[in-house]
């Protein structure tokens, strides 16, 4: 049996992912670019995840996990293309209005892939370690050993400033 | 205790780089939803091809997917001569019931039928009770557009009668891996996502273990409450986050039930055993047991797990996993991993005992023996396990793994090796106290191509049973047995 996703249940979906957006999207958009250290990529892979998702409507399960996972996966492809997935280094956003730890994103910047993204996402977006591992595809005990490496390299480049 | 003095130390660091993130809060997020729209109206609707009639054949699972218990153990012998840890997932032994509230909340319950048909529950309800047997099978997503597999791939819910006939789809998408029936044999238990849940053998309703509210008091989560009509029924879905079994005052952050790695039922279906992973770092592995009428989580073992790729340096630390009750409910076996260095780099793994109240802890096995995957006999007199140790002298891959299925007492006498080939793994009781397991040509085939063979108690009989035959492996006596169409393990539902 088959079952197409018809454009009128994209239509019905439309109001729910726009709700998601509208309380999410700007979380998602931040981890993005404390992830990516570009406004750019955040901005596109953000708009390409929430595109994908309004195109699969309710076929898509878990819209938030579903959402983030894939705009995690269209940065760092766009991270790669760039040649830059070892390290990034961070622009300041092109709208600020508060004041933001640059020394912490300049740290976050000098951290492998997948601590980076694990850092990111238990630290500011709040997910605890299996839906972190949800929203990168990975596992758990990656996850954790990624977070305790992060942490560790976070703490050694902050150090001195944490005094 | 050391580990108090440890969390504080990393508590102030840690509180210190929540505060540093928080300021990206400050950081202003261009409003998209305009350019969304607009590249959705360039792209129009995808379809998507849902296959149903039968279970697809052994497709790769997503990489985050749990309790892909072979799979995972696989990686673990290797990772034990590779001198770092993977940790392998666990399995329910035996089955729970689904608390009062619960039950009374779902509505009747129906058991299906022997029959396949395209309304399970109403010719369920029409032809008795039978056994069936629950297993989840990964299948593909036709024409997905997606460049990672994981996101291509589905895991779904089957049953299948015992004699081979019958198999079913249940309407549940987010499966990650079936956990085990309650002991009345109402419910299939599973993971949704992480999470535990419950349905009915048809599918068409799912519960979840109530107890707790949704959400802790101030978490963030964006998801952690779902309901949701499926299978074009009237019923609703609800789910246990991890969260939920956690000890009370536990932060949001600060604890992971690890269900995948195993949840144990109790016999008389009362309280649920698993293993929790808690503090700042997450790096404290609890075993601890969840009262499923009062909600109280009573920790029976905890241990430092450390990092997950450091050995340890003794059997009072490591990372615990998958719990199995006694079948008087009067103590739980678990094994405990990367405990110490071993040999060729690779770390140590053995088995413990304990009450279920968290009294008399008992290391079953001899101080230098790797002891895995831990199984109670069915009268409760011995517990079989596997023993993944390196040679001496060999370099260190898998060649230099040697693995044999064993049993003991469960006071840690009476040692007694079944197997001598060397490649035995995971063994299994069957409901007529034998054994089966799995045994590869080598250890380093994939754990995929391993025969499921079975034997007596005492390892005479060695018979190779067909592993894609339902019939052969119910005349086998399975209660849990690996299934040739499954993703993993089959779960032989309990007779009421």
């Amino acid at each position: 049996m088959q079952v197409m996703e018809s454009a009128a249940a994209v239509i019905d979906a439309r109001p729910d992912i726009e709700g998601l957006y509208r309380t999410d999207g700007d979380r998602l958009w931040r981890a993005i670019y404390a992830f990516a250290g570009d406004p750019e990529i955040a901005s596109d892979a953000v708009a390409e995840a929430y595109t994908q998702l309004l195109r699969r409507g309710s076929a898509v399960r878990d819209p938030a996990a579903w959402v983030w996972r894939t705009a995690f996966r269209v940065s760092r492809g766009s991270l790669k293309a760039r040649g830059r997935d070892e390290q990034v280094a961070l622009h300041q956003p092109p709208h600020s209005d508060a004041y933001i730890d640059q020394d912490l994103l300049d740290a976050i910047g000098q951290l492998p892939d997948g601590q980076r993204a694990a850092v990111v996402l238990f630290y500011y977006a709040d997910l605890p370690v299996r839906e972190i591992a949800d929203r990168l595809g990975s596992n758990s005990l990656a996850v954790r050993a990624n977070l305790t490496r992060g942490r560790r390299r976070l703490r050694d480049l902050l150090g001195d400033r944490d005094g | 205790m050391g580990a108090v003095a440890f969390g504080t130390f990393w508590e102030i660091a840690m509180d210190d780089l929540r505060r540093r993130f928080a300021t990206l809060d400050g950081v202003r997020a261009p409003d998209l939803w305009d350019t969304i729209g607009a590249r959705a109206a360039d792209l129009g609707p995808v379809a998507t091809v849902t296959p149903v009639s039968e279970p697809v054949l052994r497709s790769r699972r997503s990489p985050g997917r749990p309790l892909i218990v072979l799979l995972a153990a696989a990686a673990l012998l290797v990772a034990l001569v590779a001198g770092a840890l993977v940790m392998g997932s666990g399995l329910v032994k035996r089955p729970a019931v689904v608390p009062p509230e619960v039950s009374a909340s779902l509505g009747p319950i129906v058991t299906p039928t022997a029959t396949p048909s395209a309304n399970p529950t109403a010719s369920a309800a029409a032809q008795g009770p039978v056994r069936l047997v629950a297993y989840t099978v990964s299948e593909p997503i036709k024409d997905c557009q997606e460049p990672e597999r994981s996101i291509c791939n589905v895991d779904r819910l089957w049953t299948v009668n015992p004699d081979g006939t019958g198999a079913h789809r249940l309407p549940q998408d987010s499966v990650r891996g079936v956990l085990g029936w309650t002991s009345d044999g109402s419910r299939i238990m599973y993971s949704d996502n992480g999470n535990l849940a419950m349905t009915d053998a048809t599918g068409s309703t799912t519960a979840i273990v109530p107890s707790r509210p949704w959400c802790p008091a101030g978490a963030k989560r964006i998801d952690c409450q779902i309901t949701f009509v499926e299978g074009g029924a009237v019923s609703s879905t609800t789910l246990v986050p991890d969260q939920t079994l956690c000890p009370a005052q536990v932060r949001d952050d600060n604890c992971q039930a690890n269900i995948e790695e195993g949840v144990a039922v109790a016999p008389d279906g009362s309280r649920i055993g698993y293993v929790l992973s808690e503090g700042r770092e997450l790096d404290i592995s609890t075993v601890v047991t969840f009262d499923l009428s009062s909600g109280r989580v009573t920790r029976l073992q905890s241990t430092r797990s450390g990092g997950p790729f450091q050995c340890r340096t003794s059997a009072s630390e490591g990372v615990n996993g998958r719990p199995t009750w006694a079948p008087d409910g009067t103590k739980l076996a678990f094994e405990r991993q990367v405990i110490g260095p071993l040999r060729n780099g690779a770390c140590q793994a053995t088995v413990f005992v304990v009450d279920a109240d968290g009294g008399n802890l008992v290391q079953l096995v001899p101080e230098r023996m790797v002891a895995l995957s831990p199984s109670w006999s069915p009268d409760g007199t011995r517990i079989a396990f596997h023993s993944a140790t390196p040679r001496p002298g060999y370099p260190s891959d898998e060649r230099a793994l040697t693995a044999d299925i064993y049993t003991i007492r469960p006071d840690g006498h009476d040692l007694q090796q079944l197997t001598d080939d060397g490649t035995s793994i995971f063994p299994r009781w069957t409901s007529d106290g034998r054994v089966v397991y799995r045994h590869l040509r080598s250890m380093s085939d994939r754990i995929e191509t391993a025969a499921t063979w079975v034997m007596d108690a005492d390892g005479g009989n060695k018979t190779r049973i067909a592993a894609d035959d339902i019939r052969a492996l119910t005349e086998a006596g399975c209660t849990v047995c690996p299934y040739g169409p499954a993703s993993g393990d089959a779960y032989w539902q309990p007779q009421p």
